[in-house]
């Protein structure tokens, strides 16, 4: 081998040897740079975040509540479509998150659920979803299975990553309460079964085309034009206030029964919700019962309430187990009427206004005692304070069918309600005005003078007797004697008062009167016109009579008294014996005893 | 405050509404009967905006005997179910109730997921719902309110202590665009929240490398002759 070859070769030795050497001593940190740009650029070969969704979804969805669904405030949330619990369990932030949802039919856009935008790892976010649903869910007058879909979005603005889920949920129709929403094993009591009562605020419909135009037409026709609903200077409530708003609900109530609206029954049963199982009712919106002419209890108790507020007044409803009754506050009072006294199957007799309004105030008392007992089947809807709550009715829009049928009724009515009972009124006495038999045991006859003066001297001794064409009684001789006492009460015929004032008795003629219960109620209502609050209630019959028993308060004094009457010819009469106090018991019973 | 409310008003519906059943008529008017009730509630916010919720409430006799004779404001399964209830925009765990008969009191300790919001870049944002509220600073990153509320007929009295997590700074009270206060406050973001455990490490051996390499650098060995 030559020297230049030896050289060659010894050159390519070094040279080769250098370069292992090189490589030797760079291997480790080619190892350790290419190891730390891996690490270093390992979260680009991962996701950024990766989330665990959970969904509690609505079961049912009640059309008649679509804004308390859109109001977060109310009842604590727990009005919503869905909530949503949104875990990061990637080891990266999440950014630009956001969440979409849409109910097609109903909701066709995706529309955005307020939350957070970013998620830290390991960090939780809690999605809550309360729709806007369109007005237009108010026309579902059939239930339905409806779907929700929703997307989870988040990464990049341009191409985030999507995360979707869906599930469908109950709807009911416009007509339709779902007691309750909670699941059957959180269930306790009574209360839990009958959570959403307060969802009845969302049926009353006093800016319904069809009930303002209703309640424009009871001012008018029944209330002749009248409507005491404001109340007095300072905010006071005066007794005239409160007898002015008590007129207009009996005026309501008299719409109903002029029109012969009956009580009737609806659907109610029980139905299962995912996890839930919940008494439902059918209920009848107010335009339907007066375009129906025909209500349920709570149906009725809405219709007043709507009305009510439709006239300006504080309506409530009182729930009482399997019954409900509308009313009014005023001020600190309640004042409660039975709107089913209108009568149907099932319910016996017919009330008038006033007796209506007894029944309801008689109701009130128990209410009173069972819910400050703290009975939770006794509950009180103040409609006003629902919907500052939250509560808020629904917009329906005009109804031309509805509206026609409901004017078709309306149109029955008489021009002016009161003025027709005045008219009948007026009519009634010349039948009433008959000879009436007299029988005396005084040796003097009487004078049957119709005058107030005080001419008609007393018998010194024994007893004398007064009597109308179907009732009579016997009296004192020596009691001073009145006819028609009172000039704008000509009901009251006859009323003889002791020297003592101790002793009183009346005799009353009520024309038109149907029953003793109705001209019970009339003289009352007349009365309380005149400044006297009677109180009474029926204590079975005498001797043909109906029974009453009452205490007339004028402000100065309480009288108690026993009324008796009964019908006669086109009317009623009767007979009312009482005492102040102090009254001479045996003459009361033997005036009692004489009646006939 | 809003979530501290509807506790509030929770807690207290537990005790006030027995005493409403003790004979206090519903459609009467009467004047509120100032039967105080003390109430704290102290709220410590995690690195993830979790909120511990640590309630204490004492009692008098009366109240603390009708609390004791309700099976059903008594049990505390009932009162978690109707919390959650009452707070259904809310995720609750970890509740627990215990009560201390020789001074009248009731314990409420629970997590409330996601109170606060994080709005990246370190920002978050703690809302109370709530329209001028009286706060009052206590340290750097806690913070007291005092409310006093009827509920039922009782003056209830609320001491609120809010707890900002470790690190928290620039806390701050302001409004939303609803005029509701709410608090804002800092924590991470910057540089390093950019910077996992893999980002250093790989720095680390990055720089390891340079080191040695550098290290490593020699002059070349001398060229043989060539003869």
């Amino acid at each position: 081998m030559s020297g230049f070859d030896k050289r060659a070769t010894d050159n390519l030795n070094y040279s080769s040897n250098i370069k292992t050497g090189i490589m030797k001593k760079f291997l480790l940190p080619i190892i350790l740079a290419v190891a730390g740009v891996v690490l270093f650029l390992l979260p680009l070969f991962q996701s950024s975040g990766d989330i665990d969704v959970k969904i509690q979804p609505a079961g049912v969805i009640m059309p008649a509540a679509y804004k308390v669904y859109a109001n977060p405030n109310v009842a604590g949330g727990r009005f919503n479509l869905f909530k949503a619990v949104v875990k990061n369990t990637g080891s990266g932030e999440i950014k630009n998150f956001r969440v979409q949802f849409k109910v097609p039919g109903l909701i066709d856009e995706w529309a955005d659920v307020p939350t957070a935008t970013n998620l830290l790892p390991g960090q939780t976010a809690v999605v809550t979803c309360f729709p806007v649903f369109p007005q237009s869910i108010t026309e579902r007058n059939t239930s339905s299975k409806e779907k929700t879909e929703i997307k989870f979005l988040y990464g990049g603005k341009a191409n985030p990553i999507e995360h979707d889920e869906s599930f469908t949920f109950d709807m009911t129709s416009v007509n339709d309460i779902v007691f309750t929403n909670m699941s059957d094993q959180d269930k306790a009591g009574f209360s839990d079964l009958a959570e959403n009562r307060d969802l009845y605020a969302c049926m009353v419909s006093a800016e319904d085309p069809i009930i303002k135009h209703y309640a424009e037409t009871v001012q008018q026709r029944i209330l002749c034009g009248e409507s005491g609903a404001g109340v007095g200077g300072n905010g006071q409530i005066t007794d005239k206030d409160l007898a002015e708003k008590v007129r207009v609900m009996e005026g309501v109530y008299n719409a109903t029964l002029i029109s012969h609206m009956v009580y009737s029954e609806t659907q109610s049963g029980e139905a299962q919700f995912g996890d839930n199982t919940s008494s439902t009712e059918h209920i009848r919106l107010p335009r339907e019962v007066v375009s129906g002419n025909t209500g349920l209890c709570i149906e009725l108790a809405l219709l007043h309430a709507s009305v009510y507020k439709a006239a300006g007044l504080d309506p409530v409803i009182f729930l009482i187990p399997g019954h409900a009754y509308p009313g009014i506050k005023v001020g600190n009072q309640y004042v409660a009427i039975e709107s089913t006294g209108i009568g149907g199957v099932g319910l016996g007799s017919i009330m008038n206004a006033d007796q209506a309004l007894q029944s309801g105030m008689t109701e009130l008392k128990t209410f009173y005692t069972e819910a400050s007992k703290g009975n939770p089947a006794y509950r009180l809807l103040d409609i006003n304070e629902l919907y500052s709550d939250g509560y808020q009715d629904m917009e329906l829009k005009p109804d031309p069918i509805l509206a026609g049928e409901a004017d078709k009724i309306t149109q029955t009515w008489p021009t002016c309600l009161l003025s027709a009972i005045a008219e009948a009124q007026r009519a009634a006495p010349a039948r009433a005005a008959a000879p009436v038999r007299r029988t005396t045991y005084a040796p003097r006859p009487r004078n049957n003078n119709d005058n107030n003066n005080n001419d008609n001297k007393p018998s010194s001794s024994g007893w004398t007797s007064y009597s109308l064409s179907n009732v009579s009684v016997s009296y004192p001789a020596d009691w001073k004697v009145l006819f028609r006492p009172v000039a704008q009460f000509p009901a009251i015929v006859m009323m003889a008062v002791s020297a003592d004032r101790t002793g009183m008795v009346e005799l009353y003629n009520v024309p038109g009167a149907y029953n003793p219960e109705q001209a019970a109620a009339y003289i009352r209502t007349t009365l309380a016109r005149m400044g006297e609050n009677v109180t009474y209630s029926e204590a079975g019959s005498y001797n043909g009579f109906t029974r009453f028993n009452g205490t007339t308060y004028n402000g100065q004094a309480a009288l108690k008294w026993v009324g008796f009457f009964k019908n006669s010819g086109s009317g009623v009469e009767g007979v009312v014996v009482g005492t102040p106090g102090g009254g001479d018991r045996a003459v009361l019973n033997q005036i009692v005893g004489s009646i006939q | 405050m809003k979530l501290i409310s509807k506790i509030a008003t929770s807690i207290c519906f537990i005790a006030v509404v027995l005493m409403a059943q003790t004979g206090n008529s519903f459609a009467q008017v009467q004047a509120p009967d100032p039967v105080n009730l003390q109430q704290t509630i102290i709220v410590k916010i995690d690195n993830l905006g979790d909120a511990a919720y640590e309630f204490d409430q004492n009692m008098t006799q009366a109240q603390w005997e009708n609390f004791k004779n309700s099976t059903l404001v008594n049990d505390p399964s009932i009162a978690r179910r109707n919390m959650e209830r009452s707070m259904s925009t809310y995720v609750i765990e970890d509740f627990n109730r215990t009560t201390d008969d020789m001074n009248r009191s009731v314990k409420m300790t629970f997590k409330v997921k996601a109170m606060a919001e994080y709005n990246g870049n370190g920002n978050w944002t703690f809302k109370l719902d709530s329209k001028n509220p009286q706060v009052s600073k206590l340290a750097d990153n806690s913070y007291m309110l005092i409310s006093n509320m009827y509920m039922g007929n009782a003056l209830t009295q609320q001491t609120i202590k809010l707890y900002f997590p470790d690190g928290a700074s620039n806390i701050q009270q302001t409004t939303d665009s609803f005029g509701k206060a709410l608090f804002t406050y800092s924590k991470g973001g910057g540089l390093m929240s950019y910077l996992s455990w893999n980002n250093i490490l790989g720095v680390l051996l990055i720089a390891a490398a340079v080191f040695l390499v550098i290290r490593q650098q020699k002059p070349a060995p001398p060229q043989p002759k060539v003869a």
